[in-house]
């Protein structure tokens, strides 16, 4: 093997690419928009992931939600539960199901003492302090001091009961929505007055768990899905695997667009890179005549590409998560809440480098392969 | 012997048409030598110094260059080959556009692995015995055939290769250009003992030759008349950008 010196190599790279300048340049700008829209569409949809992901593990107080069709889980369980190494809190509620007005409403009884936990978001008036009152959701449409009268239908207890309450606050949220996802028209009572009205004894029907550690929801999930066979079990995991299949979703409908955007790129390349190498046949049989060899031209084709995408793939990178960053401000700008943290990550430059280089290599390679494969007097032939 | 043919032939083969294009050519040619080869179109000159140069194979025949049988070499090993032994000049094109004067000269030294600034030392050297001292930085382009003819010479001896070939190198350029031209040649044959060989339509370029052969359907005839060798030109220049070059040969080990 012959030591390789590369001065004549990128002289030539050099040389060629001062001369083309303007073609090349064409082709980093195709490069690099591709390698923009990948890194734009990774930013958005890694902040937008991450985003909801926090949020989600935020807002929501509770990580595992037990539930139960009728009231039949005994309160002692929580006790249990508590004393579980990976359970930070549970909290045993009711909800059910009742008639105000016409309007459907889900009542719900929570121990006044753990009042805190329930994150009574109050709008007007106060929480209850003891039984017959209640705190209503805004679409009950009650008022502090409304005397109201609500029909129970409680299942396998029988019967239906009328239940009167006196609204002393009306609330935005309770427990920041967790519930919300499934109930509406929320009354909030205080748990053991309503046990006492609908003659339920110590069980509730709804069990909230937080995890002492995040990373155990999912084990936590497992075992009590196993325990409790008659009961439903909800955890956020559920409602991350639906966030996650919406983003999966997405991922896919970016990356047909980006790779749209990609093969134009390496469209482009080829394109550029087979007239260029026809052009230079000449000069290339000149090179070969006077024993430049053909790995060595070969290999000044290649550097050229290859600085040529690699400075497409940074300048791609940078426009990428900067311009990411710029349709969010417009986003934010036009009023939609879309106020996700971009941040840059390393593994952006990675990809957007990587994928600058296999775009403008798949592009390149049938050309480059042709310049490797030449004889000098094929070329010669050409122009005598 | 730099050059040895032994009953070289070579046939083209079309599919329809055979062209004998070389029809068992001998040759023989001593270092130093001026072989000035001379025919009709079509007789077979270019086909011949092609082969010469390690372009072409022959399809019959021997072909030692230095010694070595070209033939049997890989097409890797040939391009190292031609890089020290052969200087080839072309009609036109033979300068790569978009490098300079001095990087057109430059770039077989550099590629054989001589340090870059010692390659531009010996290549504005080179551009000064073809008196193109103060081009070293122009671009073909911004050069007349004459002058681009002038620094591809320069070019053809950067590695100081014991052979060189011109197929046709005045027919584009025009008469003073063609005389410095044949002039140089005449000085790198004489002061660097450089064989060449010349195939021209022109009589004038004759003048250069220690042997004359004439090419008629792919077969060779020496000429017995002994050529004529006389230099009209003032090449005083050249003389004296020869010891410059010397000097920097020594400093490479070229
Ligand atoms: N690649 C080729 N394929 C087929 N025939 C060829 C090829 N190259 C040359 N020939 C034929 O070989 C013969 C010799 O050609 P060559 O180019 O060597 O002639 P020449 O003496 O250099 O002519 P000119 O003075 O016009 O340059 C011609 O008949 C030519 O047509
Ligand atoms: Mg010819």
């Amino acid at each position: 093997m012959q030591r390789l010196c590369v001065d004549h190599i990128v002289m030539l790279a050099a040389g060629d690419f001062r001369m083309r300048i303007a073609r090349y340049f064409l082709t980093a700008l195709a490069i690099s928009v591709g390698v923009a829209l990948v890194v734009a569409l990774a930013t958005v949809s890694d902040a937008a992931r991450s985003y909801v992901e926090q949020t989600l593990y935020k807002v929501y107080p509770a990580d595992v939600m037990l539930y139960s069709d009728t009231i039949n889980i005994p309160q002692r369980l929580l006790d249990v539960l508590r004393k579980s190494p990976s359970i930070e809190s549970a909290e045993g509620i009711i909800i059910t199901t009742g008639l105000y007005n016409g309007k459907v409403v889900s009542i719900v009884g929570i121990p006044l003492k753990d009042v805190d936990y329930f994150a009574i978001d109050l709008i007007s008036g106060r929480l209850p302090v003891s039984g017959g009152e209640a705190v209503v959701e805004e679409s009950v449409e009650a008022r502090p001091g409304d005397e109201i009268t609500i029909k129970v239908y409680s299942g396998a207890l029988g019967g239906e009961r009328t239940l009167r309450v006196k609204v002393v606050g009306v609330m935005r949220s309770f427990l920041k929505g967790f519930i919300g996802a499934f109930r509406l028209n929320l009354v909030v009572v205080p748990l053991d007055w309503l046990q006492q009205n609908l003659d339920t004894g110590p069980f509730v029907n709804t069990v909230l768990i937080t995890a002492r550690n995040k990373a155990e929801v999912k084990a936590l999930y497992a075992t009590l899905k196993e325990t409790f066979k008659d009961a439903q079990v909800f955890s956020q995991e559920n409602l991350l695997e639906t966030v996650n299949q919406v983003f999966n979703a997405l991922n896919a409908v970016f990356s047909v667009i980006s790779g749209a955007a990609l093969a134009t790129a390496a469209i482009t390349t080829f394109a550029v890179m087979s007239i260029t190498t026809r052009e230079r046949l000449r000069e290339f049989g000149l090179l070969k005549a006077i024993g430049i060899s053909s790995r060595d031209i070969t290999l000044s084709v290649a550097a050229e590409v290859m600085a040529i995408a690699l400075a497409a793939g940074a300048v791609g990178v940078v426009a990428g998560f900067y311009g990411a960053s710029f349709v969010k401000q417009i986003l934010v700008g036009m009023g939609i809440n879309f106020d996700v943290p971009i941040t840059f990550r390393p593994i952006y430059a990675a990809i957007g480098l990587a994928t600058a280089i296999v775009v403008a290599a798949v592009g390149a390679l049938v050309p480059m392969y042709r310049v490797a494969k030449l004889r000098p007097l094929e070329i010669l032939r050409l122009w005598q | 012997m730099a050059v040895e043919l032994i009953n070289v032939s070579k046939i083209y083969n079309s599919g329809v048409a055979k062209t004998v294009a070389l029809d068992g050519v001998n040759l023989s040619t001593a270092p130093g030598e001026a072989v000035v080869l001379m025919g009709p179109s079509g007789s077979g000159k270019t086909t011949l110094l092609n082969i010469i140069a390690t372009l072409d194979r022959p399809t019959s025949g021997h072909v030692l260059i230095m010694g070595v049988d070209v033939a049997k070499l890989p097409e890797r090993e040939l391009e190292r080959f031609r890089l020290k032994n052969i200087g080839y000049l072309f009609q036109s094109f033979n300068l790569v556009p978009y490098l300079t004067a001095e990087q057109n000269v430059a770039l077989p030294l550099i590629a054989l692995g001589v340090k870059k600034e010692l390659a531009l030392l010996r290549a504005r050297a080179l551009l000064e015995f073809v008196g193109l001292g103060n081009a070293a930085r122009l671009y073909p382009h911004q050069m007349s055939g004459g002058m681009q003819q002038r620094v591809a010479i320069a070019r053809s001896l950067a590695t100081k290769p014991p052979i060189l070939i011109l197929d046709e190198p005045t027919s584009n350029i025009d008469l003073d250009n063609a005389a410095v031209v044949l002039g140089l040649i005449t000085l790198a044959n004489r002061l660097m003992k450089t064989t060449v060989f010349v195939a021209t339509h022109d009589p004038e370029v004759a003048r250069i030759a220690t042997r004359i052969v004439y090419m008629r359907g792919g077969r060779a005839y020496e000429s017995p008349e002994p050529p004529r060798r006389e230099l009209k030109i003032n090449l005083e220049h050249a003389a004296s950008a020869f010891e410059k070059i010397r000097h920097i040969d020594e400093l490479i080990g070229l």
